[in-house]
């Protein structure tokens, strides 16, 4: 029986896992160094809660809002009666803040979990690489 | 075999899209009451019921179409035609229509909801009956489809 060549393999999964991660935390680093500060700075203000809300509306890609747990019920319900003011020309009121806030901490744990995601998935690529190099010498001994 | 990746790929991209938006299909809690006309002496019927869009990011407006109520036996009682100017995520669009039937249409409705039409009160609030999902079709006629993000960036600026 052909022996299967290991070095492939770890060369394989080390590029594989590196290329996720970097898509991960490329995503994720955006979502936290320029979107978040973004919203927030949009939703402490009474004029521009409306297109801070817009900006949060657009789900990170690791907290959308297709799916609910019991917790996310929150952001639901919120999102709806958002989307409901926003159709029917209504104001955001300064009160209703700490619902916007609750949509941008939903943001934030998405992009947290982007980022543990791909620190994750670097160890993989980094302990497949490292699998890689040993067993280099070791064939050409 | 040869493949053109660039008809699999459009194809593919056609696929998640239609994936990624569900179109309603069936309508929630319908229910009838029929109601005499003081004034002209005819018979009304009031329909009610509702419409889910179950998307997270796409507004159904201009939805429009037909509600048929059938018999047990699958015949046809009546048709009603109804609009729904918008329809957002995760909300219920409510059918709320009227009917004024003919005598015939009355004479049927009476006998598949099994009311005597002689005895209605056209004062009454009471008599409002629930379908069973078996005794109602939906037809949709047409809709569009559009971004959540598009359409509220519509009404802000």
């Amino acid at each position: 029986m052909e022996k299967i060549n290991d070095r492939n393999i770890y060369i394989s999964i080390a590029i594989t896992t590196l290329v996720l991660g970097i898509f991960c935390i490329s995503i994720s680093l955006y979502s936290r160094l320029v979107v978040e500060p973004k919203a927030e700075k949009l939703i402490s203000l009474p004029e521009t809660m409306k297109q801070g809300y817009i900006l949060l509306r657009e789900p990170q890609l690791f907290a959308g809002y297709k799916y609910w747990d019991s917790e996310g019920l929150a952001v639901k319900n919120s999102l709806r009666y958002f989307d409901f003011v926003i159709a029917n020309d209504g104001e955001i009121k300064a009160e209703e803040r700490p619902y916007l806030e609750l949509i941008l901490n939903r943001r934030r744990s998405g992009s947290t979990l982007g980022i543990k995601t791909a620190i994750f998935l670097f160890i993989v690529s980094s302990i497949a690489f490292a699998a890689f190099i040993f067993e280099q010498p070791k064939k050409s001994a | 075999m040869k493949v053109n990746l660039y008809k699999y790929l459009i194809f593919s991209g056609l696929l998640l899209f239609t994936a990624c938006s569900k179109t309603p299909e069936s309508i929630l809690s319908p229910s009838i009451k029929i109601q005499l006309d003081k004034a002209t002496g005819s018979y009304i019927l009031l329909f009610t019921a509702g419409i889910k869009n179950e998307n997270d990011s796409v507004v159904f407006s201009n939805f429009n179409g037909k509600v048929k109520i059938i018999d047990n036996n699958k015949r046809q009682i009546i048709s009603i035609p109804f609009e729904l100017p918008v329809i957002l995520p995760f909300e219920t669009g409510i059918i709320k229509n009227t009917v004024t039937l003919s005598e015939s249409e009355a004479n049927e409705i009476s006998k598949f909801l099994n009311i005597d039409l002689n005895l209605l009160n056209p004062e009454s609030e009471e008599g409002t009956k629930f379908l069973d999902d078996s005794n109602v079709s939906l037809e949709i006629k047409g809709f569009e489809k559009e971004d959540i993000i598009k359409f509220l960036k519509k009404k802000v600026n």
